[in-house]
């Protein structure tokens, strides 16, 4: 009997050895894992703002663009000095291969002579000071776009070619700001504003929470398992496993080529936390089984132990992995990707679970007894406070009214503290100048003819004035201001920028200057080559939600007031509409999902136990939970946004656990009716406790999620002790009724 | 349960490999053939460009850094170029009607005015008339050659 313990001993620890070699081959493609945070991730490919962006992109050129922003703390932006300085800048971002064309620069292009020329226009000369003046009163395109309200910054803009390029020209400009700093200490700070920065600045936060929560995780882990079972073999057996999951799951993630993205950065946490939530009761079990059968060899318990535990480890992880892949029924890639991921990822853990715990229980000496597992446990003696029954009912009638409250939010820089810097530059940006995100609206004559002619002038000019009375609505740009602006700055400076020219001729000619200045650029940023169709940029200086809707609205109403819509065909994308689109559907898409997974689950769980009340039984337990949380958020006031949305389906996916495990485990057991509850409030400690790591995370949208995760997982816990304590006593009579699935007890 | 779990994985994997990674398409400008793209109009990073005193090289450093002026034809007896910016001018064919007074030499500097680019007077589809051009004033710097240099040999 020795000799095939010893055998198994080696066989196992050469199995060890194998699966590790493997897994460390499998795990290659990791190496080509990288983090890419895009807001087109979120949206449906076929949805029609991303079709609009597209006809926009094509039709009149892209919209992500950088703003180089130099800034005085003594001067304004006419002083002498400031411009030399600015110079001096110019040429040092020009070293960048990156930065090959400025839009919008309106004032300080480099001219062909250094030295202004009074009343001379910006595209032949250097202008005067008296001249910019002017421009920044009388122009739509100099205005904000080019100066800072406070006339002490100038804003250059230069498109955003990739998230690669935009890390070079930041790179750049932070070292030509190094250089400025040293010829004119203390008088110049210099910002890089942009969609693009506060993506990459994103994927730069994801990388290092993932630096900090990784190790805090499995840390924890360690500890809590130590508490519990006070075994280094369990303790290591469960961090082997965490991080062997997180591993191999993101080697499949990189195998497919997909990158790391804001939603499958939680996915790492998440699978090292419920990964081992089965192990819980594995060694549980396992211990108490011990405990009461001493006579018994540990291969028998742990044989025993696989066998009691596997249905409802199978069907938790089933239920976790119908949570996750119920983001599939989805449209938005991020959530198909983090649905898949999740769910195969705890497949693997599942895997490990039942192959290699098992395996390690029996045969590697364990010789822990925790108190807790050598004496018999009543139900009032883990949970006296499920005697009142006034308890979840008052805490119902509080929380739940709050759901009421809820409301949809979000915006990307609410995934970094207030104090960051990407944040206070955004910030600064949105009350010094435009803010960083646009609304292209697209129009297109059905006729094939002229956006040139002066009455289809007039009506996108008044469309523009009445989106311009819209608070939200920093600046706008249009045809008519290219044509009114070049109208004026051929004209005196002294001059009222002209009205609309009366004849199409004159519109034409024009523009055509912007040929002759080799600016045909900008011109083309607002008029197709056919010229039957133009753009409206509506600038906003804020992204979230409240915003974004109420100017998409007024400006459906603008355009249906000024347009017909049998002549002109009108289409709407930009940043603002992308956000807009992407915060409602994903907020939708989290409620189908939650829908999904919760019928899902009930046809799991009912088909494969054959006991459709204690199924149900289940998801009331869960939704109860979830209306609870939700009722609890929406009395703290926390928004519904991308990441924090999702927090509903993983709720279904892992609160479901104690519901089942309470429903489909308890008659196995020997250490009175009152050890599997135990071992509930053990698991949403233990859960609970890794989930809780995610409100360490820089991110302030993901701390909020690791709130609701663990208020979601206290609350599935609650409930379903508070229903399944009830519903003890029926239950047991119906399991040794008709139904089967009773387990055996243990022979020695 | 086990059999409905493996389904599960497999239905998982299947949509797995379906989904495809995102290539977020890069920034784009409208611009295609048939337009001027060159040069681009800013900026220019580099020292203002310095024109040759001689005629012949001075012509050629212009040809060099011009593009065709959209509408007129390119020759007509005399070349001018405007300068539109620290390293680019716009070329055309210049009429010796239209030059303030008789030409002194083979090249001369003149000036156009901001406000004369956008007018056409004599109503000929050519926003440069007659009288336009100046040797003093401010406006545009503009290079005329008249005639030409005829050893032009450098690629268009």
């Amino acid at each position: 009997m020795k000799l095939r313990m010893d055998i198994s001993r080696w066989a196992l620890g050469a199995a060890l050895v194998g699966s590790l070699v493997l897994c460390a081959w499998l795990a290659r493609p990791l190496s080509d894992l990288r983090i890419q945070v895009s807001e087109l991730e979120f949206l449906d490919p076929q949805s029609e703002v991303l079709a609009a962006d597209e006809a926009v992109r094509k039709t009149f050129g892209g919209d992500d663009r950088l703003q180089i922003v130099f800034e005085s703390r003594r001067g304004l932006v006419t002083d002498p000095a400031f411009r030399e300085d600015l110079r001096f800048f110019l040429s040092g971002l020009g070293e960048s291969p990156n930065i090959n064309l400025l839009l919008f620069d309106r004032l300080y292009r480099g001219r062909f002579r250094s030295d202004s020329v009074a009343g001379e226009p910006y595209w032949l000369h250097t202008p005067d000071p008296a001249w910019i003046q002017a421009a920044l009163r009388q122009t739509a395109t100099t205005d904000l776009l080019a100066v800072s309200r406070s006339r002490r910054a100038v804003i250059l803009e230069t498109p955003a070619f990739s998230g690669a390029g935009v890390n070079d020209i930041e790179k750049q400009v932070r070292q030509v700001a190094r250089r400025l700093e040293a010829r004119s200490p203390g008088t110049y700070r210099v910002r890089l504003i942009g969609k693009q920065v506060v993506l990459n600045g994103l994927g730069d936060a994801i990388f290092h929470d993932l630096e900090v929560l990784l190790p805090w995780c499995l840390l924890l882990i360690g500890l809590l398992f130590w508490v519990l079972f006070r075994s280094w073999v369990l303790v290591s057996l469960s961090v082997f496993q965490s991080a062997l999951t997180v591993v191999l799951t993101l080697a499949v993630l990189a195998y497919l080529g997909h990158s790391l993205s804001l939603m499958t950065a939680m996915v790492p946490v998440l699978l090292m936390v419920l990964g081992i939530a089965d192990e819980i009761h594995f060694f549980g079990e396992f211990l108490r089984l011990r405990a009461v059968y001493p006579e018994r060899s540990t291969p028998s318990i742990s044989f025993e132990v696989l066998r009691r535990i596997f249905f409802p480890c199978t069907a938790i992880t089933l239920t976790t992995v119908i949570g996750f892949a119920s983001f599939l029924a989805t449209d938005s890639p991020a959530l198909r990707v983090f649905g898949f991921i999740a769910g195969l990822g705890l497949g693997i853990s599942w895997l490990i679970s039942v192959a290699l715990v098992p395996a390690v229980l029996a045969l590697v000496p364990i010789h822990a007894r925790p108190g807790w597992s050598e004496r018999s446990w009543s139900l009032d003696a883990v949970a006296p406070l499920w005697k009142y029954r006034a308890v979840p009912i008052l805490l119902s009638m509080v929380l739940i009214p709050g759901v009421v409250r809820l409301r949809i939010d979000d915006s990307w820089t609410r995934n970094f503290r207030p104090d960051h810097p990407i944040v206070r530059d955004v910030r600064w940006f949105e009350k010094q100048s435009v803010g960083l995100y646009q609304f292209d609206l697209m129009l297109e004559r059905k006729d094939g003819r002229s956006w040139t002619e002066p009455a289809f002038l007039a009506s996108l000019e008044k469309l523009e004035s009445e989106m311009r009375t819209i608070p939200d609505v920093t600046a706008s740009l249009s045809l008519v201001d290219l044509v009114r602006d070049r109208a004026w700055e051929l004209g005196g400076p002294a001059s009222e920028r002209p009205p609309i020219p009366p004849s199409q001729p004159q519109v034409e000619k024009i523009l055509s200057t912007f040929q002759i200045f080799n600016e045909q650029i900008l011109e083309r940023f607002f008029l197709h080559r056919s010229q039957a169709s133009t753009r409206l940029i509506l600038f906003t200086a804020k992204d979230d939600y409240g915003t974004s809707t109420h100017v998409r609205r007024r400006l459906d109403e603008a355009v249906r007031r000024y347009f017909d819509p049998r002549t002109v065909e009108a289409r709407i994308g930009g940043s603002g509409e992308r956000g807009r689109v992407l915060i409602e559907s994903i907020v939708k898409s989290q409620s189908w999902s939650v829908i999904t997974s919760l019928v899902l689950s009930l046809l799991v769980l009912g088909i494969a136990s054959g006991r459709w009340r204690r199924s149900l039984a289940c998801i009331f337990a869960n939704i109860w939970a979830l209306l609870l949380t939700l009722g609890a958020a929406g009395w703290m006031g926390l928004e519904m946004g991308v990441a924090t949305s999702s927090f509903l389906s993983v709720g279904v996916g892992v609160g479901l656990d104690y519901a089942i495990h309470l429903a489909f485990h308890h008659e196995s057991e020997e250490g009175g009716e009152g050890a599997i509850y135990l071992r509930v409030l053990a698991n949403v400690l233990v859960v609970g406790a890794g989930l809780a790591i995610l409100m360490l995370s820089a991110n302030p949208t993901i701390a909020k999620l690791g709130f609701l995760l663990v208020a979601s997982l206290v609350a599935s816990g609650y409930t379903s002790i508070v229903l399944f304590s009830r519903l003890a006593q029926p239950a047991q009579e119906e399991v040794t009724g008709s139904e089967g699935g009773v387990a055996e007890p243990v022979s020695g | 349960m086990a059999a409905l779990f493996i389904l599960a994985l497999v239905l998982v994997g299947w949509q797995a490999v379906r989904i495809k990674p995102l290539n977020p398409p890069p920034f784009s400008m409208a611009w295609t053939g048939g337009e001027q793209a060159f040069p681009i109009a800013a900026p220019w990073w580099e020292a203002p460009i310095v024109l040759p005193a001689e005629s012949v090289a001075r012509y050629r450093v212009l040809r060099r850094h011009s593009s065709l002026w959209p509408g007129v034809p390119a020759s007509g007896g005399c070349d001018a170029f405007i300068r539109t910016s620290v390293s680019v001018w716009v070329r055309r064919g210049l009429d010796p009607k239209l030059l303030p007074g008789p030409f002194p030499m083979d090249r001369e500097t003149l000036r156009y005015s901001a406000q004369d680019f956008l007018d056409d007077d004599d109503g000929d589809g050519d926003r440069l008339d007659a009288g336009e051009l100046t040797r003093t004033g401010s406006g545009a710097e503009v290079e005329v050659f008249c005639p030409p240099p005829a050893v032009w040999d450098a690629p268009p």
